[in-house]
């Protein structure tokens, strides 16, 4: 794979990112900026608290939730908004979470009965209340000042998973500015992996706008990444 | 950020919103199987809405314009330092604080979905969420700056922290002149939430601007 910028696809205009990888996605018009409140009405509000609840009850970690968002619908991903998305999640897990068959708020609301019991069909784990921090096996990989690469295409294939690489890093070096402290990498949290005492080192590495967009720019990116999200710049 | 306190009484209102009809069917369907207790859903939406919020934020930065000391502790370790004026817990497990300066501007973005930092913001305002902001914070955050009314200089390095971890940022903006004299209370009050997110300047003393971004 080239880094060389116009050697290869560009990510942005392409249909191959998951639906939430909207960095540097080009298109957007002006920020709502008006459009300030927390909850626009109390349906929204009513949303965030139930569906922490849901969360609870289908026993899913904070990866595995934002996993789930992430498995929206491409199509729908966006036209959902935020809370839309929220609770469209909160009906996947309690469907995977074995809690609610399948299509249950579609049931009750058009006044059938919901019944019947669903097996859980998700790896995921409930979440802990250490979170995901965990010691890292071994000292940290990269040090700093050290110029890093980004992985091209951890987490895309074969289907998208839970990672949290921006698109418009993948491929890139930047410069490790910070070493932060390990957690669970959320590709393998989100799927009820890694829950024993590995954590990865997580590194802050600073990039130049210049040399991720197309539009270039005079502004840095400070970007958070695990330690398998990246290599030496030297190494192949 | 005012809400309505009488929202036990206007549900009436939302009989159309589609998203209002499948939350109440949700809840229904996890009440009647005794997951759910409609008054704990009650009371942490209550705690969202008034424990947590930006004024906890405005505090931490409105400590760090007085107390040099407390402001080095800040930067050099955020959560320990937030965690002495008792601020803390989910989404908020590590805080690094980043300092706007002459020289440097901060903006905070999570592209991937919306992390923020809840123990001293509260939850975002909808503009944090859009796509819009999230798309373009990060190709072009000087235009999006504009957007809120915020011109920097050209000389001035813009830096966007995205929130892609577990790691949560938290802008401490720079005292505006001619504000020395004021004591912490006051000084908090010029603290605004966006200020802290990196998108607007805090207030300047005059009354007439109070409250106009908070």
């Amino acid at each position: 794979m080239q880094d060389t910028p116009g050697q290869e696809p560009d990510r942005r205009t392409s249909t191959s990112f998951p639906p939430h990888d909207l960095g540097g996605r080009p298109g957007f018009g002006p920020v709502p900026v008006d459009d300030d409140a927390i909850f626009t009405n109390r349906a929204e509000a009513r949303v965030f608290g139930l569906t922490q609840m849901a969360q609870s009850a289908s026993g899913f970690n904070t990866d595995g939730f934002r996993h789930g968002i992430e498995r929206e619908d491409p199509d729908r991903y966006l036209a959902l908004g935020y809370w839309g998305r929220w609770l469209s999640n909160a009906e996947r897990m309690l469907t995977e979470g074995g809690v609610l068959p399948a299509a249950a708020v579609d049931a009750a609301l058009a006044g059938e009965p919901v019944r019947g019991t669903v097996e859980r069909s998700t790896e995921c784990r409930p979440a802990t209340a250490r979170g995901a921090r965990r010691t890292a096996p071994a000292d940290a990989v990269f040090t700093l000042g050290e110029r890093v690469r980004v992985h091209t295409t951890m987490g895309l294939e074969p289907r998208f998973e839970h990672c949290r690489i921006p698109g418009y890093v993948r491929g890139r070096i930047g410069t490790v500015e910070a070493i932060h402290d390990s957690w669970i990498l959320p590709d393998d949290h989100a799927h009820g992996r890694g829950d024993g005492t590995q954590g990865s080192w997580v590194y802050n590495v600073s990039f130049p706008a210049a040399e991720l967009f197309a539009a270039g720019g005079d502004h840095t990116l400070r970007i958070d990444l695990f330690e398998p999200y990246l290599t030496s710049e030297s190494a192949a | 950020m005012s809400h309505d306190h009488d929202h036990d009484h206007d549900d009436h209102h939302h009989e159309q919103d589609p998203l209002a009809l499948r939350v109440e069917a949700l809840e229904q369907l996890l009440v009647e199987r005794g997951l759910v207790d409609p008054q704990r859903v009650d009371a942490l939406i209550q705690h969202y809405e008034e424990d947590l919020g930006p004024l906890n934020g405005a505090t931490v930065v409105a400590k760090a314009w007085t107390d040099p000391a407390y402001r080095a502790r800040l930067l050099a370790d955020g959560t320990a330092a937030i965690a002495e004026l008792g601020f803390g817990g989910a989404q908020g497990e590590m805080m690094v604080v980043v300092e706007n300066t002459d020289d440097v501007h901060n903006v905070v973005v999570c592209t991937l979905c919306s992390c923020y930092p809840w123990p001293v913001l509260g939850l975002p305002p909808s503009w944090y969420k859009s796509p819009e902001y999230r798309a373009r914070a990060v190709s072009e955050p000087r235009e999006v700056l504009r957007e809120f009314g915020t011109e920097l200089d050209e000389s001035v390095d813009v830096r966007v922290w995205d929130s892609s971890a577990e790691i949560r940022y938290l802008v401490l903006p720079a005292q505006p002149a001619g504000t020395e004299h004021l004591g912490m209370e006051e000084l908090a009050a010029l603290v605004t939430r966006d200020s802290m997110i990196g998108v607007r300047q805090p207030l300047s003393s005059e009354p007439e601007k109070a409250g106009s971004a908070a």
